[in-house]
């Protein structure tokens, strides 16, 4: 299939400053590619030009398969979700208004408006009667929550964020990186996340790419950064000594679960984990149970399955 | 209770227990009514006035009244300082001694006699001031909503205009001064009101673009502001002086502009010094207000596919609004007040009895100006106040 998004050879100086350096990658269809890197690294600007707030000194993207630049910016910008680490709410507008401003410009009858805004308050878990209320008035979760509900508003293939949970507490982060999967998964949405944070990267990117000073150092899926990084940067920020944890941490519990054998001893009185369980964590539960294996919970009325230490240590050795 | 909208003072919250400032205020006053000549009293114009007591002035059950007023105000806030008689000492007091001045041009000046008049003299000037702080501080410590100030201002102006239209005050210098000049009163009234008025307006419509077009631009910002604020600090006069000899020269070169009536004194030299004098706190005012709006939401309304124009109507404006309405505020009270000067080159306006006034020594024809002035100017901040804060978006 077409890769939703192509960027190809794209580069922004500023004089003769080069922000972002002949860089090229693609994001398949209904996929989410983290961008990492330290503040500077171009990462932002590199964003900015896949909707045109910021435009290439050179090279192209293609959103959809059409060139950006055949496009006026504002046009284009109306199909393209944006959210950003400060969330930018209009202070002076309602939630409801806010969340309405791409509809009303692509100029939706009002009761459109009205139901798409309810549509999403339901979708991001914000009750409705939110909607009377103004930013100030909300958590900063909440705020964030409504930041991507207006994003979302008109329904974009594309969605661009912006550091989006970084202004939020880690519990609350936490969540909110979930609700992204769940709301991906439900949508089909085609996601790019810039971060500093490789943890949140690794949970949210099927895809990874890594920046430094204007240039893309590696890209592709998590695994393959971790276990083969291509630059010594790239080695550098996943931390070699703990990657064989990162590595766990990708792979959910019930893709290493096996059938067990019902009549084993002893199978009921094991400790448990549920199969949505990363690796890592179920690690963790043996390491601190002394035991060599776990009874894997769910999904209901499936076979009884464990995970074996075997198994885990298998799927964290160096190829 | 309401938040203080930005732009004005923070106010102390309303304190428990005896209201210091009012009741030193009323105290003050009961001794400038106790020591110092209420008003004076002139057989005409020219003669040199003879000041006399409170007690002099009025019968002495109405001087009796008056101080017993104050009196029971003074006790009732050292005992009772609720909001309620924050605000009605003062205004009863203030109420009190406008009536003893009204009483004193009753009882001193015989019937008929259209030459002898009173003036208030030092002690009335001192406890009016004294008790209209007091009743402006406790007003303002119970942060009456806009609509109730704007309510405020009108009664206010409603009552004064009724004891002037029912002559209550006509045996005042003041009224006798206006008395012989009406005519001329009125319509140097409206001809320093569209003045003003006429001034500020330009500079809103100048100063708002020039404030939008230099907002972006921290080249053209400094230069810019610099050029307004050195247009500030040239003395007024000498303002007027410089714009004479170019607009002497442009209405004789170019008949039309003649036409016009634009010469190099009158009106037109005023009115475009007043515009100038304006600019600068409306294009500061801009500049502010566009930098407080928020950088992210401007992104955010990028991003979302708004169009500069869209960005500019639907985000900026609204969020700079307030701001832009406090340097419309500082624009019409400084402009009333300095619509004034317009005089001295033949722009006409009150300013003209203020120097008439200056010239003849006389100080009542300097008050026949000034008094509408301070009025007006006081109303017009008033006004702006309330409508800054009751236009605000915040919730």
């Amino acid at each position: 299939m077409d890769p939703m998004i192509v960027v190809d050879a794209v580069s922004r100086r500023y004089g003769d400053r080069t922000v972002v350096d002949g860089v090229s990658f693609a994001v398949p269809r209904g996929a989410i590619t983290a961008v990492v890197g330290k503040s500077g690294s171009g990462k932002s600007t590199l964003l900015r030009m896949i909707n045109r707030l910021v435009e290439p000194s050179a090279g192209r993207v293609l959103v959809g398969g059409r060139d950006v630049a055949e496009e006026p910016g504002p046009m284009l910008r109306r199909r393209i979700g944006y959210v950003i680490q400060g969330i930018g709410l209009f202070p002076h507008r309602t939630v409801f208004d806010n969340v309405a401003t791409v509809p009303r410009l692509l100029g939706w009858p009002r009761q459109r408006v009205a139901d798409r805004v309810g549509e999403l308050l339901d979708l991001l878990g914000l009750p409705r009667s939110f909607g009377e209320r103004y930013p100030s008035a909300l958590s900063g979760g909440e705020q964030q929550r409504v930041g991507i509900a207006r994003a979302l508003a008109a329904d974009p293939p594309v969605l661009l964020m912006d550091e989006p949970f970084g202004a939020l507490d880690p519990l609350i982060r936490r969540k909110a990186q979930q609700d992204l999967l769940a709301l991906r998964a439900r949508l089909g949405t085609t996601v790019v996340i810039v971060t500093h944070d490789l943890d949140e990267a690794l949970r949210l990117g099927d895809r990874i790419a890594v920046m430094e000073e204007g240039r893309l150092l590696q890209e592709g899926p998590p695994e393959e950064l971790l276990r083969r990084p291509a630059h010594p940067a790239v080695a550098a920020l996943m931390e070699g000594a703990r990657r064989a944890l990162r590595l766990l941490a990708l792979v959910s519990v019930g893709d290493a679960a096996e059938p067990a054998d019902p009549a084993a001893v002893g199978l009921a009185g094991r400790p448990r984990i549920d199969a949505e369980a990363s690796l890592e964590e179920a690690l963790s539960v043996l390491l601190w149970a002394g035991a060599d294996s776990l009874a894997v919970d769910g999904p209901p009325g499936g076979p009884p399955r464990e995970v074996t230490l075997r198994a885990i240590l298998a799927r964290a050795r160096q190829e | 209770m309401t938040v203080p909208a930005a732009g004005t003072l923070p106010l102390p919250a309303a304190r428990r227990g005896a209201d210091a400032l009012a009741a030193v205020l009323v105290a003050l006053a009961l001794c400038a009514l106790c020591l110092g000549p209420f008003v004076s009293l002139k057989p005409n114009r020219i003669a040199e006035g003879e000041p006399l007591m409170l007690w002099s002035a009025v019968s002495g059950p109405a001087a009796a009244a008056v101080l017993g007023l104050l009196l029971a105000g003074l006790g009732a806030l050292a005992t009772f300082p609720k909001p309620a008689v924050r605000i009605l000492a003062p205004a009863s007091g203030l109420a009190a001694v406008f009536a003893g001045v009204i009483a004193a041009s009753a009882t001193l000046v015989p019937a008929g006699d259209k030459l002898a008049r009173v003036s208030p003299d030092w002690g009335f000037w001192l406890a009016a001031t004294c008790m209209a702080l007091a009743l402006t501080d406790s007003a303002a410590r119970a942060r009456p909503s806009p609509g109730l100030r704007v309510l405020a201002v009108a009664v206010t102006w409603l009552l004064v205009l009724a004891v002037l239209q029912a002559g209550l005050l006509d045996g005042l210098s003041v009224m006798r001064e206006y008395a012989v000049r009406s005519e001329v009163f009125w319509r140097e009234m409206a001809r320093h009101v569209a003045l003003a008025l006429g001034s500020a307006a330009a500079a809103i419509a100048l100063g708002l673009p020039i404030g939008l077009a230099i907002h972006a631009r921290a080249g053209a910002r400094d230069p810019v502001l610099a050029v307004l604020t050195a247009i500030q600090a040239i003395p007024s006069i000498a303002l007027f002086g410089l714009l004479m000899a170019p607009l002497a020269w442009l209405a004789h070169a170019v008949p039309a502009v003649g036409a016009l009536g634009v010469r190099g004194i009158g009106a037109a030299p005023a009115f475009i010094a007043l515009t100038l004098y304006a600019l600068l706190p409306i294009v500061a005012a801009t500049v502010t207000g566009l930098a407080g709006v928020p950088p992210t939401a401007v992104d955010a309304a990028r991003g979302a596919g708004m169009t500069r124009g869209q960005i500019l109507r639907a985000v900026e404006l609204p969020l700079a609004f307030a701001a832009v309405l406090s340097g419309v505020r500082v624009v019409l009270v400084q402009t009333i007040g300095l619509t004034t000067v317009a005089a001295l080159i033949g722009g006409g306006g009150l300013g003209t009895f203020v120097f008439q006034g200056l010239g003849q020594t006389a100080i009542d024809l300097v008050l026949l100006g000034t008094l509408p002035i301070v009025a007006m100017a006081v109303t017009a901040g008033i006004l702006l106040d309330a409508a800054a804060e009751g236009l605000r978006w915040t919730p």
